[in-house]
């Protein structure tokens, strides 16, 4: 009984005693982990692959994790991974994540190992790019699982590694990665008790992590009006009811939504509308109008309140003018939510892994994640890591998403020794 | 001395001319009916679009010639003019015809209905006489006919223009009435008067109608260029969104109508007829364009209408940080019936068809292309109707629809209009 007492006693003090020391081995072997994560990420980011047809990154993520040692499900959500390590010590099941896939974007970088790759995307030739840094991502998290595996019997708990394919979504339409991988109830065997994913910065210091308490990256709403109105000619618009009037209005109404309806002192609110195509020719008005756009919401209760808004008003816009319109939103993905006491808690591992100096809090942006689908099962954290060179200034990086995008790969050792750190912190 | 009796002189010879050839008349016209019904469903058989009228053109050349007219062809590409040198003093009057048909797939169960196809920017159509030009062409023939055969009692000089491309040249080519007065077709003999009319599908057969002052609108084609600056659709506040901006323009235009313009003196159409922007929903774009048309049926009306949209247009854009230019062009000019020709013509009208069956109509935001000869001499432009007996003007398939048909029996009253025009002496 007493022996039990004070086993638990040692448990406890040893446990947090890992908090300040994670083992000892992993510091040695870093250096060398670093070289082969760098070559890892510059293989992915020479053979990027579109969202959905990452066959050979899925393919090669199983292979090499199998080279390690762990239990490896393969194919997952069409082209991802997901593995598993059952750590020597009790403790939770933390799920970490990386996203695999790449962009159609032509590479413009100067660097050795630019992708020249080519691929159909929409019916055109286009070229892919790791032009988010999913390829760091990728690497980051083999590195991590390696890592992991090397300390195997120390580990509280369970790691199960998340490779997602399509964060950038479903080219065709329909689910992502995240949401298909939740389908497949990826978090439930073993369920899952917390997640963490990283994201790659271009514009924020190398080593360096960012991350937002409480929501922290917008939802992403696609919507499409389409207004029919009733055709007639140019010089006789009293024959006809113009869709194209009623798009302006509907468009410079919408966003009143945010400015008039919002209490942007909760959160912040973006309706943009992205493409808007009506007509023909100068002289005849058309019968229909298609407004495509985007809502980013960083609040649920406000993201509803605006489908709500934007449904009645666009309707109520057309009616008024004689023309119908109907509204179609498609979620690309919700609001990702940092859990606050996951942040709390992770706060002095980050600062292990970069250095307290390093590690900000930072406010929530507009971008989206579909990381958010995982936080919907269990508490979520996703933090940002800097891959700004030294001595660049922020507005110098070259924006995710555009042939220019580069990251520092001297900071991607930081992202594994947050990973490793956070798993150790329990 | 000579001025003040001139026209008194005149006006006795008409007179008598016109009772001398008034016996003969009838006979004419019942001998030209055949014929002109003939011609016409020729040309409504076989129709070609504007500036491509090269069989058209011919036809009307040999058969002018045949009937023993002076004949220059081609002017203005693939048009006609015939002159007729009357056996008695009088002015030089100008008779127009257009001769073009429309990029229209016909949907009539006429025998003579047209199985002809062309291509029409790069696209294969189908090619109709949809606004009754090939009616238009045969009167004028005819009357070309009736006149010869009284050409010793014709007063004056008449001119025949049988002109193409009324209904716009293709894009980069000159063409239609502007292109003929370019080619001097109205300065040797000079013309002191010009006369056309338009069958009109949806008033009864054989009823004519006019409207003193301006009758048909100015069509002026513009484009909108907005230029923004792009950005992601989920941080709008980086870029300065085009389609905002497009959306206050084309609301705001319509108050150059509503607040701007003088709607007691003449009504005013802006329509925009097609907005292209964008690509997807997430990505606000750089640019939008829009094309619309302008109807104005008062020059100073028409110049300010020009002078508001290009004072707002580029305020509106930099209100908001964009820039944004119009580009106007030029289709038609207000058609103006000549007051003075507006009080003496419907006399003559009358004769024609009919006391009861002349009316005075309204003006319309249609345009006509007429106009341009109106710049040159005193013109009068009158409709002719189309509408079989027994049908409502809502039965009627409207002008430019591949259902556009017209009852033959109202023709021969269009040659009759023109042939007491001519001897009318005005």
């Amino acid at each position: 009984m007493k022996k039990l007492v004070a086993l638990i006693a040692l448990a406890v003090l040893s446990s947090s005693m890992l908090n300040a020391q994670t083992p000892a081995k992993l510091t040695k072997i870093y250096p060398e982990l670093e070289t082969k994560l760098i070559e890892w990420r510059r293989y992915l980011h020479a053979n990027p692959e579109l969202s959905f047809a990452e066959m050979n990154t899925g393919k090669l993520i199983a292979d090499s994790l199998k080279s390690f040692g762990l239990s490896v499900k393969y194919p997952v959500a069409k082209t991802g991974v997901i593995a598993i390590l059952k750590g020597g010590k009790p403790g939770p099941v933390i799920g970490i994540r990386a996203d695999i896939d790449a962009l159609p974007v032509t590479e413009r970088a100067p660097i050795s190992f630019a992708s020249k790759v080519t691929a159909d995307y929409a019916g055109q030739k286009v070229g892919v790019m790791h032009a988010c840094g999913h390829d760091a991502h990728t690497a980051i998290l083999l590195a991590t699982a390696y890592a992991l595996k090397q300390v195997q019997s120390q580990l509280p708990g369970t790691v199960v590694f998340f490779f997602q394919p399509a964060e950038e979504g479903n080219p065709n339409g329909g689910p992502g990665g995240a949401e298909t991988m939740l389908k497949e109830n990826v978090m439930d065997d073993p369920k899952i008790d917390k997640m963490y994913a990283l994201h790659m910065s271009a514009a924020q210091p190398v080593g360096t992590i960012g991350y937002a308490q409480g929501a922290a990256m917008a939802s992403a709403d696609m919507f499409k009006i389409v207004v029919k109105g009733k055709g007639s000619h140019g010089s006789m618009p009293w024959g006809g009811v113009d869709p194209i009037m009623v798009s302006a209005q509907i468009i410079q109404n919408l966003q009143t939504i945010v400015s008039r309806q919002s209490n942007l002192t909760k959160a912040p609110l973006v309706i943009s509308v992205g493409s808007l195509h009506s007509g023909v020719r100068s002289n005849i008005i058309p019968e229909t109008a298609e407004i495509v756009g985007s809502l980013r919401a960083l609040d649920e209760q406000m993201r509803l309140d605006a489908h709500a808004s934007m449904r009645k008003m666009a309707k109520a816009i057309a009616e008024s003018a004689g023309a119908t319109a109907t509204v179609e939103i498609n979620t690309s993905t919700l609001v990702t939510v940092n859990d606050v006491d996951l942040c709390k808690k992770a706060a002095p591992a980050l600062a292990r892994a970069a250095g307290a100096d390093n590690v900000k809090i930072i406010p929530w942006i507009t971008g989206s994640e579909d990381f958010s689908y995982f936080g919907q099962k269990a508490p979520a954290m996703l933090f940002m890591l800097g891959g700004l060179p030294k001595g660049k200034k922020p507005e110098e990086a070259a924006p995710h998403h555009t042939p220019d995008f580069y990251l520092d790969e001297s900071g991607f050792i930081v992202g594994v020794r947050a990973f490793v750190e956070l798993v150790f912190n329990q | 001395m000579k001025y003040t009796l001139l026209p008194f002189f005149l006006f006795l010879a008409i007179v008598s001319s016109a009772q001398g050839v008034s016996k003969e008349l009838p006979q004419l016209y019942k001998k030209v009916e055949g014929r002109m019904i003939e011609w016409r469903r020729h040309f409504h058989q076989y129709p070609e679009l504007s500036n491509r009228e090269f069989k058209t053109g011919k036809f009307i050349a040999d058969t002018l010639t045949a009937l023993g007219l002076q004949v220059k062809y081609p002017v203005a590409k693939t048009g006609v003019v015939a002159v007729l040198k009357g056996g008695k003093p009088g002015p030089v009057i100008g008779l127009r015809a257009d001769i073009d048909a429309l990029p229209i797939v016909e949907r009539t169960l006429v025998p003579f209905a047209s199985k002809e196809t062309s291509t029409y920017n790069g696209q294969n159509v189908g090619v109709m006489h949809a606004c009754g030009h090939d009616a238009h062409t045969a009167i004028l023939l005819a009357t070309a006919a009736v006149l010869k055969q009284i050409q010793s009692e014709v007063p004056g000089t008449v001119v025949f223009f049988f002109q193409p491309a009324e209904e716009g040249a293709p894009t980069g080519e000159e063409g239609g009435a502007p292109l003929m007065i370019k080619e001097g077709a109205m300065d040797d003999p000079k013309i002191q008067a010009m006369y056309g009319l338009h069958m009109a599908s949806g008033m009864p057969a054989g009823m004519l109608a006019y409207k003193p002052g301006a009758a048909q609108a100015s069509s002026d084609l513009f484009k909108i260029s907005v230029q923004g600056k792009g950005s992601h659709g989920s941080m709008p506040w980086g870029g300065v969104d085009p389609i905002m901006v497009s959306a206050e323009i084309m609301t705001n235009i319509q108050t150059i109508v509503s607040r701007q313009s003088n709607l007691t003196k003449a009504p005013v159409v802006i329509s925009v007829g097609s907005i292209h922007s964008g690509v997807r929903s997430n990505i606000i774009p750089e640019t939008a364009e829009m094309l619309g048309t302008i109807r104005t049926l008062d020059p100073q009306m028409r110049l300010e209408v020009h002078a508001s949209l290009k004072k707002m247009i580029p305020a509106i854009a930099e209100s908001m940080g964009a820039k944004a230019s119009i580009d106007i062009v030029t289709q038609t000019l207000v058609n103006y019936n000549d007051l003075e020709l507006s009080k003496k013509i419907p006399e003559f009208l009358k004769r024609a068809a009919g006391a009861d069956k002349v009316i005075e109509s309204t003006w319309t935001t249609a345009a006509e292309d007429f106009s341009f000869y109106g710049t040159k001499a005193p013109s009068f432009f009158f409709s002719l109707g189309g509408l079989a007996p027994g049908k409502t003007p809502d039965q009627a398939g409207p002008h430019h629809t591949p259902d556009f048909y017209l009852d033959e029996s109202g023709f021969i009253v269009g040659v009759k209009a023109f042939v007491e025009i001519v001897l009318s002496g005005k």
